[in-house]
């Protein structure tokens, strides 16, 4: 929960100085959301990276994303990434929703410990409520909470016993994770 | 200040959703696996059954016994196919015999010796087409060890189990044990390996846990010798039994010596009182497994790490037992995972796992030369004899022509019913 505290008032000493006119797309456009994210789980807290781009016009945004989420398990989710701003101005509301696939990128150490497993991709989704400031050249301070699931599969090989010593039989047993988190998101929207 | 009361309302609706979500905040995970529930019979039932019945696939083999013409191949757990090998070319699955909790077999005559859990079943086989079961030797063998916390009941057997897949969600890290049954495999005895090729006297691989020598069937546990006097072949008597450290695995006879393999090393126990074994020698290794076979001057031990073997040595000792109370390593030769052997004359066979059958000239023993690699299967134990390798494999029961060593040929295959 500290660290929660310590995320949202660092964006206290940033914000203010982004405040500029808002205005809207009337044409559709090219747009680039760039977040970075804090995650708050039931086992402990991570952080995520993420890229969106797409186009935008009016009060709607539509976009493919990409990026890398670091909870317990390194993986890239993959998604489509829609959103509509609640109000018009340089302050503004806006809801969010993400939906696609994570993919496990495992780092060295989680690869060892799954060395006899077959790791496969899961569900990625993630939605929630944000806060948008933005300022000159359309440019958008973002900040958001939501809540996101990521799923992941592995099919790990487990022996049984044999009895000719050397024959021990091969099982397959599968597991499914679910981690579902708080995120808490800030980044710029080009 | 009106983006500091933006700030500050945002930071209150924030705190607000982590508060109120946090109950949602949850990992978890969904494991599927194999449950199994035993089916039991009464004791009454199962030996009364204990026949020739139809031939059944084969679909989990374990150890094997040759005699004669017939090939003796445990089917885990469940009993013994007969194989008519008169012709290798076309070996016949003839008959099946229903023995529960079956692991190994001993063949000597026309007596066949098997375990069935606890007990020791002696089978008269002087016609394999109506075998007739002539005694039971009760609990002489320990209570077989079941992981997940299962305990069988003892008053009834186990004659087959009943798969079920289930799935159970679970918080994170608390999945690590749900009470999948695995057999323990140091937990069953069985019965070993002859090497001597007396007529009468079957030949079993070297990973066989009974071995029959002179009058005498001995079997290993997982940390004793079992000595049974069979002067009488159908009648046989459980006279001794020496503890032995613990971790024990094969039992391999040669001569007035007994070769038992153990995961940290191999010890040598003379039999000059047959009925009374004494350990004469010993050579120690890392821990791992280490099916042993052995002739006038060397033994032959291959080490193999695995998932119960531990360990991370895949290798070939040679030990030097010219003197039996100081046995000596020779050389090592490095492997892929090696298992049963059997050695025929200067040709080593050895079953090297997922490297397949491996063909050696093992003339000088401090040059071992490898002469040919059958791959494409993976091989656990092979018995020699007469220039026909039997090799059982994780798919199926092979048959190789030896004649001419330096090229090994397949001949014929029975394929595993899975």
């Amino acid at each position: 929960m500290k660290v929660v505290i310590v995320f949202l008032l660092s964006f206290g000493m940033i914000l203010p100085a982004i405040a500029q006119d808002n205005l809207l797309d009337k044409k559709l456009r090219f747009s680039s959301i760039n977040q970075v994210g804090l995650l708050v789980g039931a086992n402990k807290e991570s952080a995520l990276v993420q890229s969106i781009n797409g186009i935008k016009k009016d009060q709607w945004f539509a976009g493919f994303g990409a990026g890398i989420d670091f909870y317990i398990e390194r993986g890239v989710p993959l998604f489509i990434d829609i959103r509509r701003d609640l109000t018009i101005g340089k302050n503004a509301l806006f809801l969010y929703a993400d939906g696609g696939v994570y993919v496990p990128w495992l780092n060295f150490i989680q690869k060892e410990r799954k060395l006899n497993s077959k790791v496969s991709p899961g569900a990625y989704y993630d939605a929630g409520i944000g806060w948008k400031l933005t300022g000159k050249n359309k440019r958008s301070f973002l900040l958001s909470a939501g809540y996101t699931l990521k799923q992941d599969k592995e099919e790990k090989m487990m022996q049984s016993w044999n009895p000719m010593f050397t024959g021990f039989e091969s099982n397959t047993e599968s597991y499914s994770y679910k981690y579902r988190r708080l995120v808490l998101k800030v980044g710029i929207q080009l | 200040m009106k983006a500091r009361l933006s700030i500050c309302n945002l930071a209150v609706l924030l705190l607000t959703m982590t508060v109120a979500f946090n109950s949602c905040v949850k990992d978890t995970v969904s494991r599927t696996y194999s449950m199994y529930t035993p089916v039991y019979k009464t004791s009454a039932e199962v030996r009364a059954n204990i026949k020739n019945d139809a031939p059944l696939p084969v679909k989990s083999p374990g150890k094997m016994f040759v005699l004669g013409n017939y090939i003796y191949l445990n089917e885990i757990d469940k009993g013994i196919h007969v194989i008519d090998n008169s012709n290798p070319a076309n070996p016949v699955n003839k008959y099946f015999i229903a023995i529960p909790g079956n692991i190994d077999l001993a063949v000597t005559g026309t007596t066949l010796y098997a375990d069935l859990y606890t007990d020791l079943v002696t089978i008269d086989i002087s016609s394999p087409s109506s075998i007739v079961v002539k005694k039971i030797t009760e609990g002489v063998f320990p209570f077989r060890r079941y992981s997940g916390n299962f305990v069988a009941d003892n008053s009834k057997i186990i004659t087959d189990w009943i798969k079920k897949d289930t799935t159970v969600t679970t918080d994170l890290d608390t999945h690590s044990n749900t009470g999948v049954l695995y057999f323990d495999a140091m937990a069953l005895s069985s019965i070993s390996p002859s090497a001597s090729n007396k007529a009468a006297i079957g030949i079993s691989g070297s990973m066989a846990r009974f071995t029959l020598l002179n009058n005498y069937l001995y079997t290993v546990t997982e940390n004793a010798l079992n000595v049974f006097n069979i002067s009488q072949p159908q009648n046989p008597v459980f006279s001794n039994k020496i503890n032995l450290p613990f971790g024990i695995e094969t039992i391999y006879p040669f001569k007035s010596n007994l070769f038992i393999g153990s995961q940290t090393g191999m010890l040598i126990y003379g039999i000059a009182n047959p009925a009374q074994p004494l350990q004469a020698g010993s050579f120690s290794h890392v821990r791992v497994c280490d099916p042993v076979i052995a002739e006038d001057n060397y033994a032959f031990v291959t080490l193999s790490s695995g998932t119960r073997c531990g360990g991370f040595t895949n290798q070939l000792d040679v030990v030097n037992i010219q003197d039996i109370q100081n046995p000596k390593l020779v050389k090592s030769y490095p492997l892929t995972n090696p298992h049963g052997l059997s050695k025929d004359g200067n040709t080593l066979f050895i079953c090297d796992g997922s490297a397949g059958l491996k063909v050696f000239d093992a003339t000088d023993v401090n040059n071992i030369k490898l002469l040919q690699t059958i791959a494409g299967m993976e091989t656990y134990d092979i018995i020699t004899v007469n220039g026909l390798a039997m090799v059982v494999a994780k798919d199926g029961l092979y048959e190789f022509d030896y004649s001419d060593k330096n090229k090994v040929q397949q001949i014929s295959k029975i394929s595993y019913n899975k």
